[in-house]
């Protein structure tokens, strides 16, 4: 699985799938990780196309955002739906990621 | 509402559970709940096979896991069995959350919280997990 990735103006946008499971989730964390350390640790992580995600899925986003904040950087949600936020809430994830509506107020907040 | 049973098996291939859960995710909207119970209760049932897979047969293909379906009037039964090693003594019993910086530990606590009850045998060389969803 190869996440759809582009830079703008310094910020790494990454789109993530439909799913993000166990069977995906070394390969995303070893993405985002590389991603991040090869950019400036700025992560806007795009979820609206990802109707599904488990605790694996969340690792995985921890995992990133660890790695950003290490480099002085931040990783960004926008476009979450609403199983997605229901899990974030449960597992209290909401309080560590800062998410968004839509992808310009993401940037324009990373900014 | 008729009672409906379906058996599902799946090989402890990791790559197979994507469309696990879109099958799981159907049964869930046939059995009447909206979305939102549906994307928990389908959650659930994900979490509790990915800890067969990846706890029990150690993230190896090739070994099997069946899951039986039962709605009923005023619930939905679902029984997994995996032919796995016993998981360890008072694994239930891990309701509480990680904290949010965690890398991982939370599928437990999810299952608990997305189903109404949670239990475990050992029958035989199966692990036998059941989770209830009340309609």
């Amino acid at each position: 699985m190869q996440f759809e990735h582009e830079s703008r103006d310094g910020i790494d946008i990454v789109r993530l799938p439909e799913r993000l499971m166990m069977a995906d989730a070394a390969d995303a964390k070893a993405q985002l990780k590389a991603i991040v350390l090869e950019g400036r640790g700025r992560l806007v992580l795009d979820l609206t196309r990802t109707g599904f995600m488990d605790s694996s899925g969340c690792g995985t986003l921890v995992g990133s955002l660890q790695t950003a904040r290490k480099q002085g950087g931040d990783v960004y949600l926008f476009g979450m739906g609403n199983n997605v936020r229901a899990l974030f809430e449960l597992t209290k994830l909401h309080t560590i990621f800062r998410i968004f509506d839509d992808e310009e107020t993401a940037l324009r907040a990373m900014h | 509402m008729t009672t409906s049973a379906t058996l599902l098996t799946l090989d402890s291939d990791p790559t197979k559970l994507g469309d696990f859960q879109a099958r799981i995710d159907v049964l869930c909207r046939d059995a009447g709940l909206d979305a939102s119970a549906a994307g928990e209760l389908t959650t659930a049932i994900i979490e509790a096979v990915t800890n067969s897979i990846k706890h029990g047969y150690r993230g190896e293909p090739g070994h099997p896991i069946t899951v039986h379906w039962r709605c009923a009037r005023d619930r939905i039964d679902i029984e997994i069995r995996d032919r796995a090693p016993p998981p360890p003594a008072g694994f239930l019993d891990r309701t509480e959350m990680p904290p949010p910086a965690a890398q991982s530990g939370r599928g437990m606590a999810i299952i608990r919280a997305y189903t109404d009850t949670a239990s475990y045998a050992r029958v035989g060389d199966e692990n036998v997990l059941n989770l209830t969803r009340r309609l």
